[in-house]
């Protein structure tokens, strides 16, 4: 019945076909314009989640000071000498698992392949930094030699590709670093893939790190057990936001300013913001949507009314008011259906072409987010449009007087 | 098979009254084939309807096989007209989007039965109305003989028990009319089909048993005999 339902309704679609196109446009417009901005928007947010999610949920980071946490790049405001975390507060804190530092240090660099001397940034890791919370450093992936040992007494450095590039080095080279000849144990390899130098990185740009044990860095700078960013995990049963309280609270007690980063809050923030974004711009496309369903509406309501003699003749042959209901609510159903999907395929090919854009401009691997959900969700949700839009003509057409409709010219 | 009982039907235009039927009496007994005759505006056509479960009088009763159908809702009609009553209109009322087997099987798509017995039962009536060969055309592509044959294969698809057509031939020339009138009176000789023609020509009208004749909302005369073939 349904099928015979959608060849007849497919053939008065074709016999009107300029008009039943323009329509279907009208709804392939709203569907797009859905399609297109939800799964950038959600490719935006995942993207930037995804980023925060590899430092791990029970994972605490403190900064010292007060930073609005709601800018990027929190591992570049920690190179202001003035502030420092003292490490050994941390470790004391309640909840606090395991703990790790990262005392960043704009230092003198002179190599061979340099004229002159520069001024770079050199970070240097305490051990826990590489075997429990190495995700911080996209895993620090050498490819070129291999990395530092801790417990070793010689000064070994690892690179990031661009500044090893910079500074004419490779891995096996020396460096000259505030005076002290370092040899280069490894070059980093960042996957592009993984955003290696991506906007959304928590430490910043890695290919331009100098990255070293913490000891050699104090062994070089002196001053011993600071941190300008520090790590913390907490244990699995603990409330991460309560220990982040307790952190802050514990540097208070020593007049150190600090500010605690947790992932949730993280993501809370990224979600809420972004969320809000994504239903303003859900509900300009669904504006455009409803547009499309009001053309629906006025396609259906023209087709009754050119088709009234065609309702006598089905209700003359036997044809009952809920056939006729059934019939063209079909016909609107497919009229949204048609348009959902070429929407829902405009929508993907718009925003994979869009992402391009995205990705250069951000200069990070971007990846709108399909969900099975949206797809299948927009298809639907345009049958439902259309048909819904059909109600009103629909219910017209069935309760034609069959005599009224035979006599109509 | 069919009685009215002094039918009366009423159509209200803003201030006026148009008393289309004005108490009227009539009996098709099975088999029979009934020509309605009468000048323009007489309630012919409204007569038609009422017989066919098109339309319900406002007074009186109508017995379709000793039923009385006067109170039944759209869906009670709805299924009378699919079961017992095949309609020929004067301007064929074809679906122009559909093909000729499509137009012909229509009824049986509200019946709830296959494409395939659909199809093959269609196929097997327009062979007899003597289209076997344009099944695919559409009301477009067909003559105006061609697309009253069709209808009339429409109206019998259901197998209905009486065949109602409304100046069947008002629109064709008089020989095309003629062949469509030998087919009508065919159905009636052949399968004893009960057949009702609403028509202007006296010359169809010959082809009827007995002719009845309309004036003002009224029959006139009773019923008289058909001339010729009888
Ligand atoms: N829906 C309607 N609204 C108003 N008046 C109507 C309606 N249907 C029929 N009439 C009137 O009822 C009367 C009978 O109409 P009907 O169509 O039955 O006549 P007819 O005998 O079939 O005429 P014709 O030979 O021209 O087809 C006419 O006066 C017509 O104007
Ligand atoms: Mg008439």
């Amino acid at each position: 019945m349904l099928l015979d339902y959608l060849i007849l309704s497919w053939h008065s679609i074709r016999n009107r076909s300029l008009r039943s196109w323009l329509t279907i446009l009208g709804v392939v417009i709203g569907v797009t314009a859905i399609v297109t901005l939800i799964s950038i928007g959600q490719g935006i947010q995942n993207s930037i989640l995804n980023e925060f999610e590899k430092v791990g949920y029970n994972t605490v980071t403190v900064l010292p000071g007060n930073f609005d946490t709601q800018r990027g790049g929190f591992g570049n405001a920690s190179t202001d000498r003035s502030s420092y975390l003292e490490r050994g507060i941390i470790e004391e804190v309640d909840g606090v698992k395991v703990s790790a530092a990262i005392r960043s240090e704009n230092l003198q660099v002179i190599s061979e392949g340099l004229e002159g001397q520069a001024f770079l940034r050199v970070s240097g890791m305490s051990p826990e930094v590489l075997s429990d919370f190495d995700d911080y450093f996209e895993g620090f992936p050498v490819a070129e030699g291999e990395r530092f040992s801790f417990e070793s007494e010689e000064n070994k450095v690892v690179l990031g590709s661009d500044v090893a590039e910079d500074l004419g080095v490779s891995a096996g080279g020396k460096l000259i670093i505030e005076g002290e000849e370092f040899t280069v144990s490894g070059i980093l390899g960042l996957d592009e893939e993984n955003g290696s130098s991506g906007q959304f990185n928590f430490y910043g740009d890695l290919d331009n790190g100098l990255f070293l044990p913490l000891s050699s860095l104090e062994a070089l700078y002196g001053n011993k057990g600071k941190a300008s960013l520090v790590l913390a995990e907490v244990y699995e049963d603990v409330d991460v936001a309560e220990v982040a309280d307790k952190i802050e609270k514990a540097y208070s007690r020593v007049n150190t300013a600090s500010t605690t980063i947790t992932t949730e809050e993280i993501s809370n923030r990224v979600n809420s913001a972004l969320g809000t974004i994504q239903i303003a711009l859900a509900g300009i496309a669904a504006i455009s949507l409803l547009v499309g369903g009001i053309g629906v509406m006025n396609t259906m309501y023209t087709a009754v009314l050119e088709r009234t003699r065609e309702i006598g003749v089905m209700k003359a042959v036997g044809a009952k008011n809920g056939q006729i209901l059934g019939l063209f609510l079909t016909e609107s159903g497919l009229l949204g259906l048609v348009g959902g999907a070429i929407g829902m395929l405009v929508g993907v090919g718009l925003s994979l072409l869009a992402s391009r854009f995205i990705s250069q401009a951000l200069s990070a691997p971007f990846t709108p987010s399909f969900g099975p959900w949206l797809l299948i969700g927009a298809i639907a949700f345009s049958f439902v449009l259309g048909s819904i839009s059909g109600v009103l003509p629909a219910r017209q057409a069935s309760k034609l007087q069959p005599v009224e409709a035979l006599r109509y010219e | 098979m069919v009685e009215l009982q002094n039918v009366a039907k009423q159509y209200k235009m803003g201030e006026t009254t148009v008393r289309a039927l004005r108490g009227l009496d009539l009996n098709i007994n099975d088999g029979d084939f009934v020509a309605i005759v009468g000048p323009s505006g007489s309630g012919k056509s409204t007569l038609m309807h009422i017989i066919g479960a098109l339309d319900i009088p406002d007074e009186g009763r109508v017995l379709l096989d000793g039923k009385d159908i006067s109170d039944y809702d759209e869906n009670e009609l709805a299924d009378l007209r699919g079961n017992k009553v095949g309609f020929v209109f004067q301007t064929f009322n074809l679906i122009h989007t559909l093909s000729s087997l499509d137009n012909v099987a229509l009824p049986l798509t509200f019946h709830g039965i296959g494409k395939s017995e659909r199809e093959e039962r269609a196929a097997e009536l327009l062979e007899m109305v003597g289209l076997s060969d344009r099944l695919t055309h559409k009301p477009a592509e067909l003559s105006g003989g061609e697309q009253q044959r069709v209808s009339i294969a429409r109206a019998l698809i259901n197998d209905p028990d009486i065949l109602l057509a409304d100046e069947p031939t008002g629109n064709l020339d008089s020989d095309t009319g003629k062949d469509i009138m030998e087919l009508i009176k065919g159905l009636n000789r052949d399968r004893g089909m009960t057949i009702v023609v609403v028509t202007h020509n006296p010359r169809d009208a010959e082809y009827a048993d007995s002719i009845v004749n309309m004036i003002d909302g009224k029959i006139s005369n009773g019923e008289s005999e058909g001339g010729g073939d009888g």
